[in-house]
C-alpha cells in the first residue's frame, strides 16, 4: 500500500454492496425503419403481378410451382 | 390526399359520358363584354359547345343557370376552340371553332336583359373554310407581323400547314419528315411556326420561308407530295429534345425574356428564340398539360404543370414553389380572370369535369378509411388476453413454429447398416459389369411416441445407388409403437457414386388439440454405407496415369483405422500402401508416407467418384 | 358522329390511354390502305398507325433506365471493372464509409448484407452490396427490397421479355426477327419509337444496339439521341467503358439531364463515386436547381455512409421541390437512427399530409410516435400498417416492430407473441429469431434460446448480434471455444463493438491460464 500524503486511502465500504459482476448482456436487433418505395419501383412491381396474373393458366388454377 | 387541395370555387361535370383533350378549354373575353373578364369556352369531341360566365354566390357552389351563357350542338366532333381577332375590318375577338373537316369562326354576343337571367347569349357564323384535309390541331397570330389581325394556321393529321388568313385560304405546305401530328404554335417575335416533330426535335419554321416555299395549292399538292426530296421546307433552327411533347407554348411577359417553353413526355424545357436550352427540369411524373401564365419574380416565369396523378404543380423556373390536388387528371389548363375573381386556376378532365381553383392553405377534409377497431374496453380485453394466453401455452406443447429439442421429437426414424456385405447379393438389374455385384441390407425402425397417421417411409440413395425398395407406406401407427422394414442397397448404374450416403425420410401426420386432422411432420435420418459395396482390396500399383497428394497437418493415421474390412488386421501395423479395385473398372492405390505428412493416391483415370469415395473416409 | 380513327387513337396516347390506343391502332392496320394515299410518298396512315402502336406498347411497360440496375451474381463476383484492390477511404462504394460524417453504428442502425445501414428509401437499384463469397452472393437479395432473396417474381421475370403478355395478349406486335433494322434506321422517325420498342418493351438488347449503331452512322454521328441509347445498350451488356464514351460524347453535343444521370451511374457502376459527385457538381453549374442531379450527390454519399454530407443534400432537394419523398424519407430514417424521433416525426407526418398512404410510412410513424413518447399515435399508425400491408414480408416487418415496442413498454409476453407472428409471416426474419432467443434467455431457456440463436446467425451471417448473443450464451454455459468462435464472427460484422471486444479479452484470458 503507498505510504504518503500523495497517495489515496482506499475505501472499502462495509455496507450496501456485496459484489460486482460484469457480466455481458444479450442484444436485441434494432426496430427497422422501413424504407420508402420509390415510383419506378412500385411500377415494376405492379408491372411483375401483372404479369404472373397473365401467365396464370385461364382457368385460375395457380402457375406450376418451380 | 395532398398537402393542400386546390380549392374548388366553381365546378361542373358538362354533358354525359363527352370526351375531351386538349384543345377543347379556352378562356377569354369572347364576348367582347369590355370588363376584360374572361369566358370559359369549352368544346367536346360530340360537337357541344358551351360558354360559361362562373360567379358562385360562395365558393364551392355548382353550376347556376346564369352562368352557362351558351350551349349549342355544332353537328361534328370540335377539336379545338381559339379567340382571336379572326374577322377582318374589326378588331373585336371571335371565336374561332376546328373540326375535322372544317373551321369555323364566329362572333358571340349577347343581350342584356332586364335582370341577369334575362340574358341571352347567341353565336353567329362569320365564315368558314371547309377542309381538303383532316385536320388535328391549330394556332393563330399575326403572321407575318401583320398588325390588329390575326391569321390560323391548321395542321392536318398528315402533316400539312394550312395557313387562313381570315376569311381566305392563304396556302398550304407539307412539314417535312412528318409522320404524327404534334403540338404547334406561333411565336410572334419569331414570326415563327414551332412544332416537335416525330424525330423528337423542336423544329421552327419561319412564316416567310412558309410563305414563300413552292406555290403549292391545293390542286398542286399532290405533285408536291411526289417529289418528295424536292422543295422541302427549310427549317429555322432545330433542338433534338429526344423525347415527344405534349404542349408548346411561347412567353412574352414584360419582365421575362420572350421564351419558348416545350412540355416534353418526360423533361420540361425552357428555350431561347433560337432554340438553345435556357433551362430544364427532369419530371419524375407523367405530365398532362401545362401553361406558363406570370412572372412574379424578375426574370423568371412560373408555370403550372398538370400530372397523370392529379397534382398541379407550380414552379418558378425549376423550383417547385406550390403543389395541389386536384379532383382529376387536367388534359387542359388556363388561368382565367372571371367576374368574381382573378387569376383563377380552370381545368378541364377528359371526361368533361370543369374546374374553376385557387390555391388555398385550408387543411384537406380527407378522411383515412376506418381500419376495422373495436372500442376499448380494458375488462373484456384483459379477459380476451388471458384466454388467448391459455390456448396459446396450450398449442405451443403439442406445434410450435420453433425448434423442439431432439428428446421430445415425437417420431424417430433410425437406419441401420449391416457390418457385412449380404451373403446372397440382392442386386438386380446392375448394369455393373462386374461378376457379382454386392449388396448391403439396411434396416430402418420407426419408433413413435405419438399417434401417427398414414406414416410414409422414403429411402434415397444417390445414383448410381439403387435400392430394393424405397417407398414403404404403413397402416396408422398407435402411439409407443415402432415398425421395422429391411431393405438392400447396391450399384446399379455402371459408375462410381460420389458419396456414400443415404437419407431415410418419414412422413407422417399427426392429430392435434387445434387439429384433430392431423398436421404434416417429418422425420429423417441419415446412414452411410461401406466402401466395400462399390470396391473391393486389389494389388497395389505404382504405376498410374494421375497422382493426387494429400498434405495433412497431423501424421496419418493408420490405414488399419480407416479402411478396417480392407486391411487384414493380421498385417504390419505399419501398413501404409493399400490397393483399391472399384467394380466399375478403375483402380486406385494410397500411399501414406511415413516420413512427410501426406497421402498420395494414385488413380488410373481421374473420376470423380473414386476419389470423393476414397476421400470421404480419408476426411 | 365518331372520331377519326387517327385522331382519336392519337388523343388516347396523349392521355396515357395505352390500350384503348393500341386497340385502334390495330384496327386501323387491318385496313387494306385507301385509295388516297401514294404509295411512294414518305408519309402513310398505315406508318402513323404502327408508330403510334409501337409506342403505347413500350409506354405500358416503360420504366425509366436510370433506375433499372439488377445485377446478376456473374457481375457482383466476377467484377473486372474494380480500379483500385485497396481503395483510399471515401473513394470507393465497397469500403462502406469511414469517419468522415459517418451516421449511426450497427449498434443502433440495422444493416444490409453489404455492411451498410439501411437507407430510408428504396428503387430498383439501390445498391445491394458486393458479397465476399459465393455463398453469400447466393443468399444476397438482388432486388432492393428489404431482405427478400430473389424469386420468380422479380424483376427479371418482366424483363424477359415477356411484356407482350401484359401489353398485346394477342401475341407479340413487332416480329423482330423479321424486321430489316437497316432500312428502319435510315427513318428516325420511325426508328426512335421503335427502338424504345425493343430495348424496353422486348428487352432484346442486341437487335437494339444493331438498330441504334446503323441509325447513328446514318445520321453521321450527329445526333445525341442515338449515342445515349447505344450508351444504354452498352450498360446493359456489361461495357461500361464504351458506354462511358458514348455518354461522353453526347453530352459534348447537347447538355441534357438524361445523359449526365446516365454517365453517372457508369461511373458508379465502375466504383468511381468521386468522378460521379464531380460529373454531377458540373451538372449542376449547367441546370442549376435539378433536383435528380442533387438527389444524385446526396444517394452517393449515402452509399459511402458519409451521412451528414447526405443530409445536407437532401436538405438541399427539399429546397428545390419539398415534396420530394425521397428526400423527406432518408431524412427522417437518418434522423430517427441519431436519437431524433421527434424530427424524424415530423418528416413522415409531412408524407402523410401529402399523400402518402403506404404501410412502410405508418409503421414508421408508429416507431416515431412510441420512440417519441407520443403513445397515443403509436397504436393506432401501426394497426393502419397492418391493414395496408400488401404481403406476408410487409406484415413481418410491422409485427417485428410492434415486438421492439412490446418490448419498450416491458410487456414481454406480447413481445414474445409479435415476433412469433415475425415468423409465422416470413420464416426467414433473422432479427426476429434473434430477439426471441433473448427473450428465451430471459426464461432460462438455454437449448431453446441456443437453436433460435444458430438459426438467426446461418440466416444473416453479417448481423453481429446473433454472433455476440451465442457467444454470451456460450460463455455462461462453458462452451468457451463455441463463444470464442462466435465472437470472432460478431467483431468481423462489428468490429467497433465494445461489448464484443470485452468478451474476447475475458475469454482470451482464460485460454492463457488453461
Amino acid at each position: 500500500m503507498p505510504e504518503g500524503k500523495a497517495a489515496f486511502r482506499e475505501v472499502l465500504p462495509k455496507q450496501g454492496q456485496l459484489s460486482v459482476e460484469d457480466a455481458a448482456a444479450m442484444v436485441l436487433c434494432k426496430p427497422k425503419v422501413l424504407p420508402l418505395k420509390s415510383v419506378s419501383l412500385e411500377k415494376l412491381e405492379k408491372l411483375q403481378r401483372a404479369a404472373l396474373e397473365a401467365a396464370r393458366p385461364a382457368d385460375g388454377t395457380p402457375p406450376p410451382r418451380p | 390526399m395532398s398537402l393542400f387541395k386546390a380549392r374548388d370555387w366553381w365546378s361542373t361535370i358538362l354533358g354525359e359520358k363527352e370526351e375531351f383533350d386538349q384543345g377543347c378549354l379556352c378562356v377569354a373575353d369572347v364576348d367582347n363584354s369590355g370588363s376584360g373578364q374572361d369566358k370559359i369556352i369549352v368544346g367536346s369531341y360530340m360537337g357541344y359547345l358551351r360558354i360559361f360566365n362562373p360567379h358562385p354566390v360562395k365558393p364551392g357552389d355548382g353550376l347556376q343557370a346564369e352562368d352557362l351563357l351558351l350551349e349549342v350542338q355544332l353537328r361534328e366532333p370540335i377539336l379545338q376552340v381559339e379567340v382571336g381577332k379572326f374577322v377582318s375590318g374589326t378588331e373585336g375577338l371571335h371565336l374561332a371553332v376546328l373540326h375535322f373537316r372544317k373551321l369555323c369562326v364566329y362572333a358571340v354576343s349577347g343581350t342584356l336583359g332586364n335582370v341577369e337571367h334575362g340574358n341571352q347569349y347567341q353565336i353567329k357564323l362569320m365564315y368558314e373554310h371547309n377542309l381538303q384535309r383532316t385536320a388535328c390541331n391549330m394556332t393563330y397570330g399575326p403572321f407575318g407581323g401583320v398588325k390588329g389581325r390575326d391569321f390560323i394556321c391548321i395542321q392536318s393529321m398528315d402533316g400539312m400547314l394550312m395557313l387562313f388568313e381570315q376569311e381566305s385560304y392563304a396556302f398550304g405546305r407539307f412539314l417535312p419528315g412528318f409522320l404524327l401530328p404534334g403540338p404547334l404554335t406561333y411565336s410572334a417575335r419569331t414570326d415563327s411556326f414551332i412544332t416537335v416533330s416525330s424525330c423528337r426535335q423542336v423544329e421552327s419554321y419561319k412564316y416567310q420561308v412558309l410563305a414563300f416555299a413552292t406555290d403549292a395549292d391545293e390542286r398542286q399538292e399532290t405533285e408536291q407530295q411526289k417529289l418528295s426530296s424536292g422543295k422541302r421546307l427549310v427549317v429555322d433552327w432545330v433542338l433534338n429534345i429526344g423525347e415527344q411533347a405534349l404542349d408548346i407554348c411561347v412567353v412574352s411577359f414584360n419582365q421575362a425574356v420572350s421564351s419558348v417553353f416545350v412540355l416534353g413526355e418526360r423533361n420540361f424545357f425552357c428555350l431561347k428564340d433560337n432554340g438553345q436550352i435556357r433551362f430544364m427540369k427532369k419530371l419524375d411524373y407523367s405530365p398532362s398539360c401545362f401553361i406558363p401564365y406570370c412572372s412574379v419574380k424578375e426574370g423568371t416565369i412560373n408555370t403550372l404543370v398538370g400530372n397523370h396523378s392529379k397534382m398541379l404543380n407550380v414552379y418558378q423556373d425549376v423550383t417547385l414553389k406550390w403543389a395541389t390536388q386536384l379532383p382529376h387528371i387536367p388534359v387542359s389548363v388556363k388561368v382565367a380572370n372571371l367576374q368574381d375573381l382573378k387569376g383563377v386556376i380552370v381545368t378541364l378532365s377528359d371526361s368533361g369535369h370543369l374546374q374553376c381553383s385557387y390555391l388555398g392553405t385550408d387543411p384537406s377534409l380527407f378522411q383515412a378509411p376506418r381500419v376495422e377497431s373495436r372500442e376499448i374496453n380494458y375488462e373484456e380485453f384483459d379477459a380476451e388476453m388471458k384466454e388467448l394466453q391459455k390456448i396459446i401455452k396450450e398449442a405451443t406443447k403439442t406445434q410450435d413454429i420453433l425448434p423442439k429439442s431432439e428428446k421430445h421429437r415425437d417420431l424417430i426414424v433410425t437406419a441401420e447398416v449391416s457390418p457385412d456385405l449380404d451373403a446372397e447379393s440382392k442386386a438386380i438389374d446392375s448394369e455393373v459389369k462386374a461378376e457379382a455385384v454386392p449388396s448391403v441390407t439396411v434396416k430402418v425402425t420407426i419408433q413413435t411416441r405419438v399417434t401417427a397417421q398414414k406414416p410414409n417411409l422414403a429411402v434415397c440413395v444417390q445414383a448410381p445407388l439403387a435400392v430394393t425398395c424405397d417407398q414403404f407406406v404403413f397402416d396408422d401407427l398407435e402411439p409407443d409403437s415402432s415398425e421395422t422394414v429391411v431393405l438392400s442397397v447396391f450399384l446399379k448404374g455402371n459408375f462410381c457414386p460420389s458419396e456414400l450416403e443415404g437419407i431415410c425420410v418419414v412422413s407422417y401426420d399427426t392429430p392435434t388439440e387445434l387439429n384433430p386432422e392431423g398436421i404434416p411432420k417429418v422425420a429423417q435420418c441419415n446412414f452411410r454405407l461401406p466402401l466395400r459395396l462399390i470396391c473391393v482390396p486389389a494389388q497395389a500399383s505404382k504405376a498410374a496415369n494421375h497422382k493426387l497428394t494429400i498434405d495433412t497437418n497431423k501424421s496419418p493415421i493408420s490405414f488399419l483405422t480407416i479402411f478396417p474390412d480392407f486391411v487384414d488386421p493380421s498385417e504390419d501395423d505399419q501398413a501404409n500402401v493399400l490397393g483399391f479395385q472399384f467394380l466399375t473398372g478403375s483402380k486406385t492405390t494410397l500411399l501414406a508416407s511415413k516420413t512427410s505428412q501426406c497421402m498420395n493416391m494414385h488413380v488410373d483415370a481421374l473420376l470423380p467418384g473414386p476419389v470423393s469415395c476414397v476421400g470421404q473416409f480419408v476426411n | 358522329m365518331g372520331l377519326e380513327p387517327l385522331f382519336q387513337a392519337w388523343s388516347y396516347f396523349r392521355r396515357r390511354k395505352f390500350r384503348q390506343c393500341s386497340d385502334l391502332c390495330s384496327q386501323l392496320l387491318e385496313r387494306p390502305p385507301s385509295e388516297q394515299e401514294q404509295p411512294e410518298s414518305e408519309y402513310t396512315a398505315f406508318q402513323a398507325a404502327w408508330s403510334l402502336k409501337t409506342r403505347a406498347l413500350t409506354e405500358m411497360v416503360y420504366v425509366d433506365e436510370i433506375d433499372m440496375d439488377q445485377e446478376g451474381i456473374a457481375e457482383m463476383m466476377l467484377d473486372e471493372n474494380a480500379i483500385a484492390q485497396v481503395a483510399r477511404p471515401g473513394t470507393s462504394l465497397k469500403l462502406p464509409g469511414t469517419s468522415q460524417g459517418a451516421g449511426p453504428s450497427p449498434a443502433v442502425r440495422p444493416v444490409t448484407q453489404s455492411g451498410r445501414p439501411i437507407t430510408g428509401f428504396v428503387r430498383p437499384s439501390t445498391q445491394s452490396g458486393r458479397p465476399g463469397t459465393m455463398e453469400q452472393a447466393i443468399k444476397t437479395p438482388r432486388t432492393a427490397l428489404t431482405a427478400r432473396p430473389i424469386t420468380s417474381a422479380s424483376g427479371r421475370y418482366v424483363r424477359l421479355g415477356t411484356a407482350s403478355m401484359l401489353t398485346n395478349p394477342d401475341g407479340p406486335f413487332i416480329n423482330l426477327s423479321r424486321l430489316n433494322l437497316a432500312k428502319y434506321a435510315q427513318k428516325p422517325k420511325l426508328a426512335k419509337a421503335l427502338f424504345e420498342y425493343i430495348f424496353h418493351h422486348e428487352n432484346d438488347v442486341k437487335n437494339a444496339l444493331d438498330l441504334a449503331a446503323l441509325a447513328t452512322e446514318h445520321a453521321q454521328f450527329k445526333d445525341w439521341w442515338w449515342k445515349v441509347q447505344i450508351g444504354k445498350c452498352y450498360y446493359r451488356l456489361g461495357l461500361y467503358r464504351e458506354a462511358e464514351k458514348q455518354f461522353k460524347s453526347a453530352l459534348k453535343q447537347q447538355d441534357m439531364v438524361d445523359t449526365i444521370l446516365y454517365l453517372a451511374k457508369v461511373y458508379l457502376r465502375l466504383d468511381q463515386p468521386v468522378t460521379a459527385l464531380n460529373l454531377f457538381k458540373q451538372g449542376l453549374d449547367r441546370f442549376p436547381g435539378e433536383v435528380t442531379l442533387i438527389c444524385g450527390i446526396a444517394r452517393i454519399y449515402e452509399e459511402m455512409n458519409n451521412i451528414s454530407s447526405a443530409a445536407e443534400y437532401y436538405k438541399d432537394v427539399l429546397k428545390q421541390d419539398n415534396t420530394h419523398v425521397e428526400a423527406i424519407a432518408c431524412i427522417g430514417s437518418n434522423h430517427f437512427y441519431s436519437d431524433q424521433p421527434e424530427i424524424a416525426l415530423r418528416f413522415y407526418r409531412r408524407l402523410l399530409q401529402m399523400g402518402v398512404y403506404n404501410c412502410q410510412l405508418f409503421n414508421n410513424l408508429g416507431l416515431c410516435c412510441f420512440y417519441a413518447q407520443q403513445y397515443d399515435m403509436t397504436l393506432s399508425s401501426f394497426e393502419r400498417a397492418l391493414f395496408l400491408a400488401e404481403n406476408e414480408e410487409e406484415t413481418a416487418d410491422v409485427w417485428y416492430n410492434l415486438g421492439h415496442v412490446a418490448v419498450g413498454i416491458g410487456d414481454l409476453n406480447l413481445a414474445y407473441q409479435c415476433f412469433k407472428l415475425t415468423l409465422v409471416n416470413n420464416n426467414n426474419y433473422a432479427e426476429a429469431y434473434n430477439n426471441l432467443a433473448v427473450l428465451e434467455m430471459r426464461k432460462g431457456h438455454i437449448e431453446q434460446a441456443r437453436a433460435l440463436l444458430q438459426t438467426a446467425s446461418s440466416l444473416a451471417p453479417h448481423m453481429y448480434e446473433p454472433h455476440f448473443n451465442f457467444a454470451v450464451l456460450s460463455e455462461k454455459v462453458g462452451d468457451l471455444q463455441r463463444s470464442y468462435t462466435a465472437a470472432q464472427k460478431s467483431e468481423e460484422a462489428f468490429p467497433g463493438h465494445v461489448d464484443t471486444q470485452q468478451l474476447l479479452k475475458q475469454l482470451k484470458q482464460h485460454f492463457a491460464m488453461l
